[in-house]
């Protein structure tokens, strides 16, 4: 097959499976993975998601599909830590529980984002502008028109600075 | 990797053409290291995503109820932001609410490192007087946090030693969570935190 003509469904999905797996296994308990991967292939198969789908939710198909393998894996740990962590006194409270908790933590992530982002205003000012503006909302092509930088040249020091930022969020004890 | 981090971001941003995307995507589901590659950017990417509602839902006019005391206070932004700063928040939180807690001498450490809430938990007659668990037994301090679920946020955080004593003047939610994790000398945490729902009966 040609890297650039579509293979059939089904092989898709297949290659698809192989690749969840191996991700999975750098990032689950290996006991976990064979259901982590059905959950997330089922989420595929039941959007159509197939090679030729165009963007889903503005993402490419296969980054879509990583990013629900991502979503898979990260509920079943919240579930996990749910029934570990949270004791619930009454039958129903234990959504609202884990809701208010999620809030608090997406609210508490973000501001770790923007701590860091901060941070490197002093250690590396350029990606902490670049990130300035993706939070507020600036794509990739306007950050670079702004700075005056050719698209591909943007693309890899955004790259790079993502890098730095993963570092810097798990310096904070940020999972990534 | 020059070349692979411009693809990557091309890729993400839906600046390939179809042919080179679907080239992208069969490379990627044969060559581990590029399908992670993808899944640790989309990480990144998801966190400034969500930083960016964040800033937007920060920066949104406010709402029109009006906020008092301590619940002003907790509202504003920066508290929000500086909750992950935990020593920063403990340290100004303390020094913002020192009669919040009352200090007794001694550690609470107990016998297991599974801990437990006692007391308020579930329905409860009255205004809880004071939040009490069963000691962990690597902690050296206690970091409790009260939500409201009406307003959907962290009223109090604080460091303590002891159980915590509430002060008759503070702003009890009728329908709220505490929350304790127990710390070790360096304020890191040494266990899982126990989140506990209470409701005081009308």
């Amino acid at each position: 097959m040609e890297e650039n003509q579509l293979p059939d469904t089904g092989a898709w999905l297949e290659q698809l499976r192989a690749t969840f797996v191996k991700v999975a296994y750098q990032r689950v308990a290996s006991s976990d993975v064979e259901d982590i991967v059905q959950d997330a292939m089922r989420v595929v198969v039941e959007k159509n998601i197939d090679p030729a789908s165009g963007a889903i939710e503005d993402l490419p198909p296969l980054a879509w599909c990583l990013q629900t393998l991502r979503n898979v894996i990260g509920n079943h740990y919240q579930r996990s830590e749910t029934r570990r962590r949270y004791q619930e006194p009454e039958s129903g409270s234990e959504a609202d529980s884990r809701s208010l908790a999620e809030e608090l933590d997406a609210r508490e992530t973000a501001g770790a984002i923007e701590i860091a982002v901060k941070e490197m205003h002093g250690t590396d000012s350029d990606c902490a502008r670049y990130f300035d503006r993706l939070i507020d909302g600036v794509n990739a092509g306007e950050i670079a028109a702004a700075e005056g930088l050719a698209a591909p040249v943007l693309y890899r020091r955004l790259y790079r600075c993502r890098q730095k930022l993963r570092l810097l969020l798990q310096a904070r004890g940020i999972d990534l | 990797m020059s070349e692979i981090s411009e693809r990557l971001e091309r890729y993400l941003s839906g600046e390939l053409s179809a042919a080179d995307r679907v080239a992208f995507e069969a490379e990627a589901m044969k060559d581990l290291n590029l399908a992670a590659l993808i899944y640790k950017d989309l990480q990144v990417r998801s966190m400034i995503s969500a930083a960016s509602s964040e800033r937007r839902r920060a920066e949104a006019p406010a709402a029109p109820k009006a906020r008092t005391g301590i619940r002003r206070w907790v509202s504003m932004p920066i508290v929000r932001w500086a909750v992950p700063a935990a020593a920063l928040i403990v340290v100004a939180a303390i020094a913002l609410w020192p009669r919040v807690v009352s200090q007794r001498s001694g550690v609470l450490r107990g016998p297991a490192r599974h801990f437990s809430a006692v007391s308020p938990v579930g329905n409860v007659s009255g205004r809880p007087q004071k939040l009490v668990w069963t000691p962990h037994r690597d902690a050296i301090h206690y970091r409790v946090e009260i939500l409201d679920v009406a307003s959907r946020t962290r009223l109090t955080v604080i460091v303590t030693d002891t159980f915590m004593d509430l002060d008759p003047s503070m702003d009890i939610p009728a329908i709220g969570y505490w929350k304790v994790t127990p710390l070790g000398p360096d304020l890191s945490e040494v266990g899982s935190p126990i989140l506990t729902r209470y409701r005081i009966a009308p």
